[in-house]
C-alpha cells in the first residue's frame, strides 16, 4: 500500500528550494499574481493561449477560427519532433467572461448577487469545469477556457495557419495552476464505479 | 494489488488527490533551470531521444531526469495542501449558468 509520504519521495525533484518557495508563495496568492510569462513567444507550449485556432460545429459543419488554449503535452506537438501519426492539438476554447457575465444578467432566473457569486469563484479557480485566464499578456480582457469543451485540430493545420498568434505563455505559477485544475477535472482514480464482476 | 491510501479525503475528489498530485508533476520532467531572482518563466520541455526508447518526451525512468535537488518535505507540504485546499473548494457551474453557457456557446467563443 502506498501512502501519501512515500509517494512524495518518488515526485520530480527539479526546483531547487528557492523555486520550490517561490512557486508556493506565488500558488498561495495567486488570485493576485501574474499567471504569464514573456519568454517562449513562439514556441508551443501546454497551456499557450493562441488565436485562429479552427473550430467545428458538430451540429451545424460550420466552421470559425477561435481563441483557445492548449491542452497537448509540449512535447506532443513540438513540430521538431517528428511522428509516422500526424499529432493533433487538443484545445479549448476560450470566452470572455465579461460577455458570458452580460448574459447571465439577462437571465429572468439569476439573482445579480447569485451571478456575482459564481463569478467570483470562477476567479477563485473554484468551478471545475472552467480555467480562469486574467487579462494580460496579449489576452484583452478576462476569459476562461471550457475544460468541457474540447477540440482537436491536425497540428500541421494549425502551424500553417498564417494569422494565428500567441496570446500568452503560462509562467511557471500558471502552469502548475493549469496543471492541477486539469488533473482536478479529468482524473480520478475512486470514480464510485466497480468495473469488475 | 497497489492501493492508494488517502485520509479524510470526501468522495472521488478524494483520491484524485494523490494521482492529480502525481499527474501534475509527471508533466514535468524537465532539467534544472538556475536561479534568477523573480523570474517567472517557464521551463521548455526537455526533449532527450536518447532517454527515449518508445514514445517521444516519454522517460522510460520517468524520474530520471528530475534528481537533482530535494524536493523539500515542507514544498511537498505546501503543494500538498495548496492542491487539497483547491480541490475542495471545487463546486459546478451550475444547472442555469450552464443553460446560458450552452445555449450561447457558439457566439461566446472567443474571436
Amino acid at each position: 500500500m502506498f501512502t501519501v509520504e512515500q509517494i512524495q519521495e518518488h515526485l520530480p525533484k527539479y526546483l531547487t528550494p528557492k523555486q520550490q518557495h517561490d512557486l508556493f508563495e506565488q500558488l498561495n496568492d495567486f488570485e493576485n499574481r501574474n499567471y504569464y510569462t514573456t519568454l517562449y513567444e513562439t514556441e508551443l507550449l501546454q497551456g499557450d493561449g493562441w488565436t485562429k485556432i479552427e473550430v467545428i460545429n458538430f451540429d451545424t459543419g460550420t466552421r470559425d477560427k477561435i481563441k483557445g488554449i492548449l491542452l497537448s503535452n509540449s512535447c506532443d506537438i513540438a513540430p521538431t519532433n517528428v511522428r509516422d501519426f500526424p499529432p493533433r492539438i487538443v484545445f479549448a476554447p476560450l470566452i470572455s467572461l465579461q460577455a458570458f457575465d452580460e448574459l447571465l444578467k439577462r437571465s429572468a432566473s439569476l439573482r445579480p448577487d447569485i451571478i456575482n457569486t459564481k463569478i467570483n469563484a470562477i476567479r477563485k479557480q473554484r468551478v471545475t469545469s472552467l480555467f480562469y485566464l486574467p487579462s494580460g499578456a496579449d489576452l484583452d480582457g478576462d476569459h476562461v477556457a471550457l475544460l468541457d469543451d474540447l477540440h482537436t485540430i491536425p497540428l500541421q493545420r494549425f502551424l500553417t495557419e498564417a494569422e494565428r498568434a500567441k496570446l500568452f505563455t503560462l509562467g511557471q505559477m500558471g502552469f502548475y495552476l493549469f496543471l492541477l485544475k486539469l488533473s482536478i477535472h479529468f482524473c480520478r482514480f475512486q470514480e464510485g464505479i466497480a468495473r469488475d464482476a | 494489488m497497489t492501493e492508494v491510501e488517502t485520509k479524510s479525503l470526501q468522495s472521488s475528489i478524494g483520491n484524485s488527490l494523490v494521482v492529480g498530485f502525481m499527474a501534475s508533476q509527471l508533466f514535468l520532467v524537465n532539467p534544472i533551470i538556475p536561479l534568477s531572482g523573480d523570474d517567472r518563466g517557464r521551463i521548455m520541455p526537455f526533449i532527450d531521444y536518447s532517454m527515449s526508447p518508445s514514445t517521444h518526451g516519454q522517460h522510460g525512468d520517468l524520474f530520471a531526469a528530475a534528481r537533482l535537488a530535494d524536493f523539500s518535505e515542507l514544498a511537498s507540504s505546501a503543494l500538498e495542501m495548496f492542491y487539497a485546499d483547491l480541490m475542495a473548494k471545487q463546486e459546478r457551474l451550475g444547472t442555469e449558468f450552464e443553460q446560458v453557457l450552452y445555449q450561447n456557446l457558439w457566439t461566446l467563443y472567443a474571436r
